[in-house]
């Protein structure tokens, strides 16, 4: 369930909670040419939409859900060629370069939405903590 | 399965709300003051909403909901107001304070399940 | 207010009665203050320099937004709190009354009336309430100047008449299909940028909205450069069209009312719509569809035209030319409303840039099509809330003299009487004069007339129903003084005030009721000290409670006092005389608390100022039972006494026989007579004091009613006798002359007359009469 990264490549499925948007916001970011695919997503919070629009990541696979296909494929990104996944197809390689040095850009970012949360580790920490769920061989961090 | 945490200091209410939700297939979360809620969720308890009275003692609805939301794993998560006031302040109050929506006690099984079904996601 | 611990449900009643009364309170203060602030308006209208009319208005307006505050009713405040802005600015003299402002308050005066109303009846404002209000203070806004700010100006025009939003024209195409031919309800939405930390998703309540039919999913602001991209604040905005009630929709949102706009929209704008973008696109002006269709569907209102005719003589005074930022605002913020697109770009323009656009936005007015100018003006004369002083869909009332009513019952019951002769004639027009055919079309006939004069007798009787609340009104009060003068301490709870029953039955329980409640006052709840050593609370509880019960009413007089002691009233009842020693040991405690309805009977040691003038519980049982009801008491020592009144619902419509009797006419209950007969004086035997006549073989005693009432003997050629059945025993009652057969409303005797013996009451008839109504069962 959720967001699983693998390659270059992010599996949405079932439903997939605002706490994973910073995450895939990060991951996104990292690498302009890493796709997502929708096919097997339920449901996605307005966070991962907006990610999602504000992005623009190619679609590898847009959403098979009847409601989501209806309603969101007008603001999703248009479906990507590339036919493999994982590996880092030509399309990829292209952005790899400018994109080396997203992570450290993205940094800022993240400071700025945890505004406000004292307690909490923060979206940023927390997608940190989750990284050992991507299994990219290409994750540049 | 989806969990509801309920918090509430009557038991009798406690008791009605876990009833309803657990015949529509929810687990339920039971705290029956806003400290034993935090405690709970101390442990790690992640639920996917949460239903919680305004008026409690000592720490009522309005804090319950501020500290919620300093929690990692309720940060995002719907909170929903039990409320007898009718007073739209306490509710706009409620809502600065990150509460998602409310409900009017007496609380009618249908309104509830309404309210759960619309703010958990795959339900 | 702590939920712990939980309030009992009589503390939970006592609220809820609480509520009501000060619900009710409210209902009836906002309608004397709309009253005032009415009649201050109109002689403010013929006078405007009225001070005095003003310093009223603007207080009325004041003192309904004030207890408004008390209840749930925000839309209520928001359109009297514009309303009393606008008349603030009124009483400082910024601003002048003109016609059509007038019409404007009064068009916001009655709709807070119609809501009132509303309230009362189903405790809520109507979904759309929130929008009307909003309409209305964009309206009066507007005329404050400040206005077209608020944005929505134009969506006041009436909620009939809405402007569709400008995105709306844009889309106009594939709304109209989307729409298929049904109106559909437009929502925007833009949610909080914060509004992910109050566990909102936008998307998932939007995906959720019912009967969605249309979607567009955009940005509140463009989006930054990725690496500045925070995906936690919300920069989403939605529009939608949905086939389902605005009042579903509006609920479905109804947590984040701040952040929607909501319009409906009927098939027909929408399709016009589309064929206004059509039109629009060889406009000269270029103008989005969506002027278009504001072009198309409605001409710029006149308060629009106002303003910019405000905005372009203030442009060309001399003194405002460096206000031209605040002048563009204000056009900018009224082509919104409009659904207008702002021609010129967000920086300020300058006046010499601002002047044409106001002559071009002005021009509007003039290239509408004459046609459809002349038809707005109508239809704005017609259903514009800036005339909609009458008030179609609220409760419309009218007072009627009780007097009317009763003319209209007894006319009712003279039309039943003349319907009952249609029988006869059917059976004439059969045997004498042998017409088969017109005898069964005058029975059909019969039966028409029958059902429907039935129906009339139901629609008066349910005219004179009133609910229990008029007699219930003056309680709190007396049981306020009552308790403070035996320095008791009790809470009145009432509850049931809405239910309904006949007025007589109403009136002629005020009485019964009073004492029912004096008595549980003086003798039922005990002083504070009393119950404190029964560990009982200090605060005895008082309930009236009302509800319908089938087609009986019941009332209900409920103390948790010391209850009634069984031994007592034994001990009281045998002291009395009133029963043997013997027969009082034979009852039980619930039938030996019974003995309090017997005549004579009072179990106070010292009749106390208060209660007790000579009126008893035996007088509340008789009322009761002269209406048809039965009294029940119940009382459980030490822990109170419930008296429960029963009363049928509306008075039963008595048939009668008329007799008249030395000019007086009598009515006998119809359902004891058995039969007419004429005999000859000689027929009728005496045998020693008592007189019969043998019938059929049959010996029935008679009856003089002349002697009953004392009246002087009378020896006609020929007796009229009617035969009656009373009880298992038949008798003849000699009259005068046989009358004829009545329908009447029976209408107890009250007062000093309550105690008459041998009649069950008066009824008028519609000649004006007066009937006394014969108790057959006590006098004969």
């Amino acid at each position: 369930m959720g967001i699983s990264f693998e390659g270059s490549l992010a599996r949405f499925s079932g439903q997939c909670a605002v706490e994973e948007a910073g995450e895939l916001t990060e991951w996104l970011l990292a690498d302009r040419s890493r796709r997502i695919d929708l096919s097997g997503c339920e449901g996605l919070h307005a966070s991962i939409l907006q990610t999602v629009m504000a992005l623009r990541p190619p679609l590898a696979a847009g959403p098979v859900d009847p409601t989501l296909s209806r309603w969101l494929s007008r603001v999703l990104p248009p479906i990507a060629t590339a036919s493999e996944d994982g590996a880092a197809g030509p399309a990829a390689a292209e952005p790899d370069l400018p994109d080396a040095a997203a992570p450290a850009d993205a940094r800022p970012a993240r400071t700025r939405r945890t505004r406000g949360a004292k307690s909490t580790p923060g979206s940023g920490a927390a997608g940190r903590a989750k990284s050992p769920r991507r299994t990219s061989k290409a994750d540049p961090s | 399965m989806k969990t509801v945490m309920i918090v509430d200091d009557s038991p009798t209410i406690l008791m009605s709300m876990e009833s309803i939700l657990a015949r529509a297939g929810y687990g339920v979360l039971k705290a029956d003051s806003g400290e034993n809620a935090l405690q709970k969720l101390q442990g790690g308890g992640r639920p996917n909403l949460v239903i919680t009275d305004l008026n409690m003692q000592a720490m009522n609805g309005i804090d319950l909901i501020r500290n919620l939301r300093q929690l990692p794993q309720t940060r995002f998560t719907p909170i929903i107001m039990l409320t007898t006031e009718s007073s739209l302040d306490k509710r706009q109050e409620a809502r600065s304070a990150g509460a998602t929506g409310w409900i009017v006690k007496p609380v009618q099984p249908g309104d509830l399940l309404a309210v759960v079904k619309q703010m958990v996601p795959g339900s | 207010m702590r939920s712990n611990p939980p309030l009992t449900p009589a503390e939970e009643a006592a609220r809820a009665a609480e509520t009501a009364e000060l619900a009710a309170s409210f209902v009836e203060e906002t309608r004397a203050l709309l009253e005032e602030a009415n009649g201050a308006l109109l002689s403010l209208e013929r006078n405007p320099d009225d001070a005095e009319a003003v310093n009223a208005l603007f207080r009325c307006v004041h003192s309904i937004k004030g207890a408004a505050g008390l209840f749930d009713l925000p839309a209520m405040i928001h359109l009297v709190h514009a309303g009393e802005d606008l008349l603030g600015a009124m009483r400082d003299g910024r601003l002048a009354l003109d016609g059509e402002l007038a019409d404007q308050l009064l068009a916001g005066l009655d709709r807070v009336g119609r809501w009132n109303e509303l309230f009362r009846s189903d405790g809520q404002l109507p979904a759309e309430a929130m929008e009307e209000a909003r309409s209305f203070a964009a309206l009066y806004r507007a005329r404050l100047g400040e206005g077209a700010a608020a944005g929505t100006a134009a969506a006041a025009a009436s909620p009939d008449r809405v402007r569709l939003p400008g995105w709306a024209g844009e889309a106009a195409a594939e709304l109209a299909a989307a729409a298929a031919g049904e109106a559909v309800v437009l929502v925007e939405y833009a949610p909080d940028e914060g509004c992910f930390f109050a566990g909102d998703d936008p998307l998932r309540l939007v995906l959720a909205t019912p009967g969605l039919a249309w979607l567009d999913i955009g940005t509140q602001t463009a989006w930054p450069e990725p690496v500045a991209f925070d995906p936690f604040a919300c920069n989403l905005r939605f529009r939608l069209a949905a086939r389902a009630p605005r009042e579903a929709v509006e609920h479905h949102f109804r947590y984040v009312p701040d952040c929607i706009s909501l319009v409906r929209a009927k098939a027909d704008a929408l399709s016009g719509a589309v064929s206004g973008a059509v039109s629009g696109a060889d406009a000269a002006s270029g103008d989005a569809a969506a002027a278009a269709v504001a072009e198309e569907e409605h001409p710029l209102d006149p308060i629009a035209i106002e303003l910019l005719e405000a905005q372009r003589r203030a442009l060309s005074l001399p003194g405002r030319a460096s206000q031209v930022e605040d002048i563009e605002t204000t056009v900018r913020n009224l082509c919104r409303s409009c659904g207008i697109d702002w021609p010129l770009g967000a920086d300020c323009a300058g006046a010499e840039t601002l002047a044409p656009v106001i002559d071009r936005l002005l021009a509007r007015r003039d290239s509408v099509p004459a046609q459809a100018q002349a038809q707005d003006q109508a239809a704005g004369a017609a259903s514009g809330i800036a005339l909609d002083r009458h008030d179609a869909a609220g409760e419309r009332t009218l007072r009627v003299e009780q007097g009317k009513v009763d003319i209209l019952m007894n006319l009712v019951g003279e039309l039943v009487v003349a319907k009952n002769a249609l029988p006869f004639l059917a059976r004439d027009a059969e045997l004498r004069f042998g017409s088969r055919e017109l005898s069964r079309e005058i029975k059909d006939k019969y039966a028409v007339i029958d059902r429907i004069s039935r129906q009339l007798q139901n629609a008066v009787m349910d005219i004179r129903m009133m609910p229990v609340s008029d007699l219930f009104k003056r309680f709190p009060r007396l049981v306020r003084d009552i308790a403070r003068k035996q320095d008791k301490k009790v809470r009145l709870v009432i509850e049931g005030e809405t239910t309904e029953a006949d007025k007589n039955i109403i009136e002629a329980l005020a009485e019964p009721l009073t004492h029912v409640l004096r008595n549980s006052l003086d003798h039922g709840i005990e002083k504070a000290g009393e119950r404190a050593l029964a560990g009982k609370d200090d605060l005895a509880t008082l309930k009236l409670r009302a509800f319908q019960d089938g087609d009986c009413v019941v009332i209900e007089v409920i103390d948790d006092g010391r209850g009634i002691d069984p031994g007592k009233v034994r001990a009281k009842a045998v002291e009395r005389g009133l029963l043997d020693a013997e027969r009082v040991a034979q009852l039980s405690d619930a039938q030996a608390v019974q003995l309090v309805f017997l005549p004579g009977f009072s179990t106070a040691d010292a009749v106390s100022d208060l209660s007790g003038r000579g009126v008893g519980m035996d007088a509340v049982r008789a009322v009761v039972e002269r209406f048809g009801g039965n009294v029940v008491l119940e009382s459980r020592s030490g822990e109170g006494t419930t008296v429960r009144l029963k009363l049928p619902l509306s008075m039963a419509v008595t048939r009668v026989l008329t007799v008249e009797m030395a000019g007086q006419l009598y009515g006998v209950p119809m359902d004891l007579v058995v039969e007419t007969v004429r005999i000859s004086p000689q027929s009728i035997r005496r045998l020693k004091a008592s007189e019969a006549v043998v019938l059929r073989d049959q010996v029935i005693p008679i009856a003089r009613l002349r002697d009953m009432l004392g009246m002087e003997a009378h020896r006609p050629a020929l007796e009229s006798v009617l035969i009656l059945r009373v009880g298992n025993a038949t008798v003849g009652m000699v009259i005068d002359d046989f009358g004829t057969g009545m329908d009447i409303i029976l209408k107890p005797f009250s007062g000093i007359l309550s105690n008459l013996s041998g009649f069950s009451g008066t009824a008028v008839l519609g000649d004006g009469r007066v009937l006394l109504v014969l108790n057959l069962k006590e006098i004969l």
